[in-house]
């Protein structure tokens, strides 16, 4: 018996847990490793679209030419993202319009700001993938872990009553195995949950900081337009 | 500007950032279990001095002292005030020969005066005597030197002779109360596990004795068992055997120190008597 219970360690308890108490482990390791996959792309993600913002806004600000700024974009041939896919969006839009003989001020306006309004959208989208995925493992894993618990409690239960000598010896290792779904749970939920508030808020920061800056470059294009 | 949206490098940053979890919980799992399983051997250091034939007769003790609980902080104190003691022996001694000393130098110094005041008068005399005197210098500063040597001696022999007071004092302290009280408890314990699983046939009568021999190891094994004296009832025989024999381990037995089990519990006698029973 001594040997037995030197040999109960939580590998040994994993090893010998009924199949779907390991199903649920397993489903639980695996989001746990996918959530945690997602933080450190998110986390990559918005720190360089924030990073990419100060850049650009720095850069708009200096008093550069708005053609120049444009056409230095256009020089690399990536893809456009961030702050700067809303420029670009706002500022094609309103020379295309103005370049159409006949079209009034208001209407180039109105044309500019509503590709601004779609570009910005689409980088809202961008900000905010992944995060109903973190959302819903932080939600559901304790319960799935719970689940994996008591089915495991059952089964040492049952197994008990079939035994027929209840002694704490028997009890406790199936306990302590069904235990250990729960812990895995907890373990998948609390980063999940941590990593959702901080990337949510970080993108709701970020989109406002992209609005204030759709909203002034309109201003400027609305006083290009108004001033001839 | 393009950002970074695979999925590769962030999926192997989380597997190996639990694999490294894994790795250290599971090997921080091991190192608690073997923390927790120090084996302790029982009674190391104070059996020593027990293994000393107890047969040895005790010698004249100088003064029996009273024996309370802590033998063994009795004997350190004990010890200790011999140090104490020596010390101030060793002293006293000094300071004799010095004195000693200081009587020579101040003899010399009066017989040089006399011998200063008689030279004129009797040198030859004078230098017999002082020869003499010298003479008599010696011999007392050579028997202050054996005197010394006696009892820095007899010193040394009255040490040892505590030392070993002092031991057969702790050998018969230990003997006296581990033996013969904490023996009687031992039996007591041992009895009681065997009575727990003894069950009197009815064929027991009063006056009825089986004596059975039981040899045991330390950790309460029963290696072996014979009757050694039987009662004549047969069943009342085999209800002895039997109840030794449920026993299977006396677990109470790794308590006791080794060298009382060697002496009375390796090889240990039961002796039944249905006594108690009414019939």
């Amino acid at each position: 018996m001594p040997a037995t219970e030197n040999n109960l360690s939580i590998a040994h308890l994993i090893l010998n847990a009924s199949f779907l108490v390991q199903v649920v482990m397993l489903i639980l390791v695996m989001a746990s490793v996918i959530s945690w996959a997602m933080i450190f792309q998110r986390e990559r993600y918005q720190r360089k679209a924030s990073g990419a913002f100060s850049y650009f806004e720095k850069q708009f600000w200096s008093g550069i030419d708005l053609n120049q700024l444009y056409r230095q974009s256009n020089g690399r041939n990536e893809m456009v993202e961030g702050i700067e896919s809303i420029f670009r969006a706002g500022f094609k839009e309103f020379t295309r319009l103005r370049q159409t003989a006949g079209a009034d001020s208001d209407a180039v306006m109105e044309g500019s700001m509503r590709a601004m309004r779609v570009a910005l959208a689409r980088e809202q989208e961008k900000l905010e993938e992944n995060l109903p995925f973190l959302a819903s493992v932080a939600s559901v894993s304790p319960y799935i872990g719970l689940f994996g618990t008591v089915w495991g409690i059952m089964v040492s239960f049952l197994n008990i009553a079939n035994a027929g000598q209840p002694s704490l010896a028997t009890v406790a290792p199936g306990i302590a195995e069904a235990l250990i779904a729960t812990a895995m749970g907890l373990f998948a939920a609390i980063p999940a949950v941590l990593a959702y508030n901080k990337f949510s808020a970080r993108a709701e920061s970020l989109l406002s900081n992209y609005q204030t800056f759709a909203e002034e470059f309109s201003a400027i294009l609305h006083r290009q337009v108004h001033s001839k | 500007m393009k950002f970074q949206k695979s999925l590769s490098l962030p999926l192997f940053l989380s597997v190996s950032f639990h694999t490294l979890l894994l790795v250290l919980f599971l090997g921080n799992w091991n190192f608690f279990k073997k923390e927790e399983e120090p084996y302790k051997p029982h009674y190391v250091t104070a059996t020593l001095v027990d293994l000393k034939p107890k047969a040895k007769a005790q010698p004249q003790q100088t003064k029996e002292q009273v024996l309370d609980s802590k033998p063994y902080e009795d004997l350190k104190n004990n010890k200790k005030q011999e140090e104490q003691r020596r010390m101030e022996a060793e002293a006293l001694v000094q300071q004799q020969k010095e004195q000693a000393a200081k009587e020579a130098a101040a003899e010399e110094l009066k017989k040089q005066k006399v011998k200063e005041e008689q030279a004129k008068i009797a040198k030859a005399k004078a230098e017999k005597e002082a020869a003499e005197k010298k003479r008599k210098a010696e011999e007392e500063a050579r028997k202050a030197e054996a005197a010394k040597k006696t009892k820095r001696e007899q010193e040394a022999q009255e040490e040892q002779r505590r030392i070993q007071a002092a031991q057969q004092k702790e050998a018969k302290h230990i003997s006296d109360t581990n033996d013969e009280v904490n023996t009687k408890s031992y039996e007591e314990m041992l009895i009681e596990r065997v009575e727990q699983n003894w069950s009197r046939p009815p064929s027991a009568r009063r006056g009825m004795e089986v004596t059975l021999e039981v040899n045991m190891l330390p950790t309460g094994i029963v290696t072996s068992l014979r009757i050694i004296k039987s009662s004549g009832d047969p069943a009342f025989d085999r209800a002895a055997e039997q109840a030794v024999k449920r026993v299977d381990r006396f677990t109470e037995v790794m308590q006791i120190p080794p060298d009382i089990f060697e002496k009375y519990f390796r090889v240990f006698r039961f002796t039944f008597s249905p006594e108690d029973l009414r019939s």
